[in-house]
């Protein structure tokens, strides 16, 4: 043994301790002094505890089920047991139609196969299966989480109940729950869903997997809300369009309730859905439709990106082919109407164009001086493009954390999405200013930067707000989302 | 909106479910640094600093680094406190089916010890990651947020001061 073995193995063998058992675990204690706070609902909507806090945490972690510790999630499916068929599921106590909304009903296994080769990518698609989700008590999220990117959520739309089935009661508390097996999708139900999928999940979660006909897509737009890193994983993304058929029986398109994501109040259109379908000359063609706040959009579509507090109708409906063509998937086409007027303001193709490079633009704020997180001060941004057009305004959007003194908006413990811009030069402008109710206060501490984003930039800005003063941009801290 | 105030048990599962996974890693790394008679103390007080540093803590990936770093610092505080104070080492547990002759290991092991608790704390935190617990230098680089180089030069300069040991137990 030469001499580094034997300064090893010395080394080794003070390491080489039996570990005592009975160490203090620390939580039992008060929680950490900083404060946090999440802004975003639809991260809130995630951390939503329903009914399954700790029995699912604690029966689950012992049964198997893998609690999660970072971002993710199989939204590619794996690829054991998996059984392509263009036949329907083969489930003999469901009879899943042949066709909704003008497309054939294919099965989870097909509709893996063509989400794997690309051919979801902006096409819709209608899949029969069983679905069921277990909503485990979720920690916060250590940093930025994509808009298509799974954070604590353990769903499967399976071809078969027993696929889709994650949970079993176990004792007189709790149950036991396990990972997805088989082929599955991992559906993402978004604000611009048409159906609300809790509607047929009666029985919690250790009921019976719901059958459910669902429209959807893959290659969403807002795979550019998710990092770099992360967007191939959002880009594979089942998004949900539409639930189609449940419980027996079609299911009508409705509008989904939606909120204005800065106030969280809901918004209150003034076309019916119908009216919007029928102003727009969509027929029966469309497949959702949804009211959004116009500074908001971009958080459904981000190739449009509008300031303004005014209602618009984003319509998506399929294009032609369909079983009479023989073909499975419709290409979808996106289009934006003015509740106020019922004008057709724009539309697009769902699937991205194939020269589409954006740059992502984040945004973070540092306010000294400022007590976390009791206040109702904000951080706010504006981005105008070189036209002069007002591209967003709003509040930082994400957490805010921090301590006595120094709060943080936004940032890579919590930022919200990026603006997802064209190339091209913008002027920025933050600002601090009181929320109330909706209604922002007066501006104070404003500071004003220029930025040229090249394709594919990812650049994180950070307004700097000394106690009482006007605020400075700086390079972002590190990490930083767009690091 | 209405921000909300963070929900305390999550964060307490949060830390359970990132943190437990480590908790004998950093039980060896402290036996290694600062002996098993103070093995416990250090690693209580680190799990301490990292609950209350939680809050801080940004990338469940470094987890591991984290931690080391954590019991790395809590580690060089117990150092520094214990020169001033009466040190108690304990008779090692040697493994064993040992070969060799156990007075001759014990011995080599006690000078080892001496030598090896003479080491500037820097060396000792290295040596211990590295060696102890087979680290690479990149890993106990970035525990111990210091160069590459720096790594390299406290092993090289650790190693040849309990070298220069082995090599006088030797010539004996």
């Amino acid at each position: 043994m030469n001499d580094e073995e034997r300064i090893r193995a010395y080394m080794h063998g003070r390491s080489d301790v039996p570990v005592p058992d009975d160490l203090h675990w620390p939580t039992t204690g008060t929680v950490p002094r900083r404060r946090w706070s999440i802004s975003s609902a639809r991260a809130w909507g995630r951390l939503a505890v329903a009914g399954l806090v700790m029995a699912v945490l604690v029966v689950g972690v012992l049964s198997g089920l893998q609690m999660p510790t970072g971002p993710g999630r199989p939204t590619t499916p794996p690829t054991s047991g998996s059984t392509p068929s263009t036949s329907q599921p083969s489930e003999a106590s469901t009879s899943f139609p042949s066709e909704v909304a003008g497309l054939p009903v294919i099965s989870v296994a097909h509709a893996v196969d063509l989400l794997r080769s690309g051919k979801l990518d902006g096409q819709a698609v209608a899949v029969a299966g069983y679905y069921q989700e277990v909503n485990p008590s979720c920690p916060a999220p250590f940093g930025y989480i994509g808009p298509l990117q799974g954070w604590c959520r353990f769903d499967a739309f399976a071809d078969t109940q027993a696929g889709a089935q994650l949970c079993q009661p176990e004792g007189s508390n709790g149950m036991s729950c396990h990972q997805p097996t088989g082929t599955y999708l991992a559906p993402f139900f978004m604000s611009d869903t048409s159906g609300n999928v809790w509607t047929w999940l009666t029985a919690g979660a250790t009921g019976e997997p719901a059958a459910l006909v669902l429209i959807g897509h893959a290659g969403d737009a807002r795979q550019w809300q998710c990092t770099a890193s992360t967007q191939s994983e959002c880009a594979n993304a089942f998004v949900v369009d539409r639930i189609a058929w449940a419980a027996g029986g079609d299911v009508p398109l409705a509008a989904p309730e939606t909120g204005d994501q800065q106030s969280g109040k809901l918004i209150t259109p003034k076309m019916t859905l119908a009216q919007a379908v029928a102003a727009a000359g969509f027929g029966d063609n469309v497949v959702a439709a949804a009211a959004f706040r116009a500074g908001d959009i971009a958080t459904v579509d981000p190739r449009w990106n509008y300031a303004g507090d005014n209602i618009l109708w984003l319509v998506r409906s399929l294009g032609q082919g369909g079983p009479s063509q023989g073909e499975e998937t419709r290409p979808e086409t996106v289009s934006l109407v003015d509740d106020a007027t019922g004008r057709l303001i724009d539309s697009h193709s769902l699937k991205l164009a194939g020269d589409y490079q954006p740059a992502r633009l984040w945004q973070m704020a540092i306010v000294h001086g400022l007590d976390c997180c009791a206040t109702n001060d904000f951080a706010f941004y504006s981005v105008q493009s070189d036209d002069g057009t007002k591209v967003h305004e709003g509040m930082v959007s994400g957490s805010r954390s921090g301590e006595n003194g120094s709060t943080t908006f936004g940032g890579s413990y919590g930022s919200g999405p990026p603006l997802v811009l064209p190339a091209g030069r913008y002027s920025i402008t933050s600002w601090l200013a009181t929320y109330d109710g909706g209604a922002m206060g007066t501006p104070r501490d404003e500071c004003s930067t220029q930025v040229t984003l090249r394709p594919l930039d990812n650049v994180t800005l950070d307004a700097d707000y000394p106690a009482g003063q006007a605020c400075t941009f700086r390079p972002a801290p590190s990490p930083s989302p767009g690091s | 909106m209405a921000p909300r105030e963070a929900d305390a048990a999550s964060v307490a599962a949060t830390f359970e479910v990132l943190v437990r996974p480590w908790v004998d890693e950093m039980y060896r790394a402290a036996a290694a640094i600062v002996g098993e008679a103070d093995a416990r103390d250090v690693t209580q007080e680190a799990l301490l600093d990292a609950w209350r540093g939680f809050d801080r803590f940004r990338d469940p990936e470094r987890v591991r680094a984290w931690l080391h770093a954590i019991v790395a610092n809590r580690s060089r505080k117990h150092l520094r406190a214990r020169r001033s104070r009466p040190r108690i080492v304990p008779i090692p547990n040697w493994p064993e089916g040992s070969v060799e002759d156990g007075s001759t290991v014990l011995a080599e092991r006690d000078r080892l010890d001496r030598a090896f608790e003479l080491l500037p704390a820097d060396q000792r935190l290295t040596l211990a990651l590295h060696y102890a617990l087979d680290l690479s230098v990149p890993q106990v680089a970035a525990a111990l947020s210091v160069p590459e180089g720096t790594v390299k030069s406290r092993i090289h300069a650790g190693v040849e001061r309990l070298r220069a040991v082995l090599a006088a137990e030797d010539t004996q």
